[in-house]
C-alpha cells in the first residue's frame, strides 16, 4: 500500500495518517486536525465571509473525512485536495441555502467570492482596487491566483486542487497577471 | 508582475496579502475539540470487526482451505471436483464389488502373482500382455 502511495516525488503523509486513524490510532486524528483544519477554515471563510459559518463548514468537512477514512483509496487523490473540494461544495450549498426563494435551475454556480472578503479587509485604496480586479477575473484564473498568493501553494499543488496540469496552472496564472497588469495600466492611464 | 505601472501591481499584491494574513481566522479551541470528538465518535461507532481490513485485500479463505492456500474460487472449485471424482470412483468400485477385482489385470496386479511376460524385452508392456 505504501508503494502505491508513492508518486515519484509526492508522498501523501495525510493519507498515511488517515490510514492510521482508520486502524484505530486516535493520535493520527489529532495530527490530521492540526495539519488540515486551519486551511479548511481559511478557505471557508474566504468563500462565506463569516468566521462562525466557516467553522461550521470546517467541522462538517472534517466529519466527512473521518467517515471516509475506512474507505479511503490511497493514490486516487490527495487528502488535502479531497478536503478542498468537499469544503468548496459545502460552502456552495450554504450560499444556495441563503437564497431559498431563488430558482436553483437559473442560479449560476456561485463564484468563489474570496475577493469580496479581501475587498472588505483591504486597508488601502490600492489593495482594494486589486481585490476588485481579482473579482473580475474568470473563475479558474481567480482560483489559481488565490491559491498561489493567499494560500502560498506551489504550481503542482494548485494543479492538484484544480484537477489540472502544472502547465495549465502556469498558463492560468500568467494570463491572470497579464490581465491584472492591463487593468492597472488602464487605471494608471486614466 | 514585474512590469512597472503607475499603479504598482506588486505593491498592491503585497499589501493585500498582508491584510489577508492579518485578518485570516485560526480554528478556535472549541472547534478543534469538536472535530476531535467527532473523530472519536466515528472511530468508536464505525469499527466493526472487518472494518480494519484493507479494502482491496483478497478475502481470506475459511478454515482448513487457508492451510492449503485455496483462497480463490478456481482453486476451491478444482479441489471440490477432485473430491467428487474420488467419491464417484469409490462408489462405482463398491457397486461392482468382487467382479471388478476378478478381472485378469486386477487379479494379477493385486493378487500377488507375478505377471507373465512373453520375454524380457516386453517388460515395459507386460501389463498389456497380461490383460
Amino acid at each position: 500500500m505504501m508503494t502505491a502511495m508513492l508518486d515519484t516525488q509526492t508522498f501523501d503523509h495525510d493519507a498515511l495518517l488517515l490510514e492510521r486513524f482508520a486502524a484505530g490510532d486516535h493520535s493520527a486524528a489529532r495530527s490530521l486536525t492540526e495539519q488540515l483544519l486551519p486551511a479548511v477554515v481559511r478557505q471557508a471563510w474566504r468563500i462565506l465571509g463569516d468566521e462562525a459559518e466557516a467553522e461550521d463548514v470546517a467541522q462538517e468537512a472534517m466529519l466527512k473525512l473521518w467517515r471516509q477514512a475506512s474507505d479511503w483509496r490511497a493514490g486516487e487523490a490527495r487528502v488535502s485536495t479531497w478536503l478542498y473540494r468537499v469544503t468548496r461544495n459545502l460552502c456552495i450549498d450554504r450560499i444556495r441555502k441563503r437564497r431559498p426563494t431563488a430558482d436553483i435551475e437559473n442560479v449560476a454556480e456561485p463564484a468563489d467570492p474570496a475577493p469580496t472578503v479581501l475587498e472588505r479587509l483591504a486597508s488601502s485604496e490600492e489593495s482594494r482596487a486589486l481585490a476588485r480586479a481579482i473579482l473580475a477575473l474568470p473563475e479558474r484564473q481567480r482560483q489559481a491566483l488565490v491559491l498561489r498568493h493567499f494560500d502560498g501553494l506551489g504550481n503542482p499543488e494548485i494543479a492538484d486542487r484544480l484537477e489540472s496540469s502544472v502547465e495549465a496552472v502556469e498558463s492560468l496564472l500568467a494570463r491572470a497577471r497579464r490581465q491584472l497588469a492591463e487593468l492597472f495600466k488602464e487605471r494608471g492611464d486614466d | 508582475m514585474t512590469d512597472k505601472h503607475p499603479f504598482d501591481l506588486d505593491a498592491a499584491f503585497a499589501a493585500l496579502e498582508r491584510d489577508e494574513r492579518a485578518a485570516r481566522p485560526q480554528p478556535s479551541d472549541a472547534l478543534v475539540a469538536l472535530v476531535l470528538a467527532d473523530a472519536a465518535e466515528v472511530a468508536a461507532a464505525g469499527r466493526p470487526a472487518t472494518a480494519t481490513a484493507p479494502r482491496q485485500s483478497a478475502p481470506e479463505a475459511p478454515g482448513w482451505l487457508r492451510f492449503f492456500g485455496f483462497a480463490d474460487a478456481w482453486a476451491g472449485a478444482a479441489a471440490a471436483a477432485v473430491l467428487l471424482f474420488l467419491a464417484a470412483g469409490f462408489g462405482v468400485g463398491y457397486e461392482a464389488g468382487p467382479e471388478l477385482l476378478a478381472g485378469t489385470g486386477f487379479d494379477s496386479a493385486f493378487g500377488g502373482e507375478p505377471v507373465q511376460l512373453a520375454d524380457a524385452g516386453d517388460a515395459l508392456f507386460g501389463v498389456e500382455d497380461a490383460l
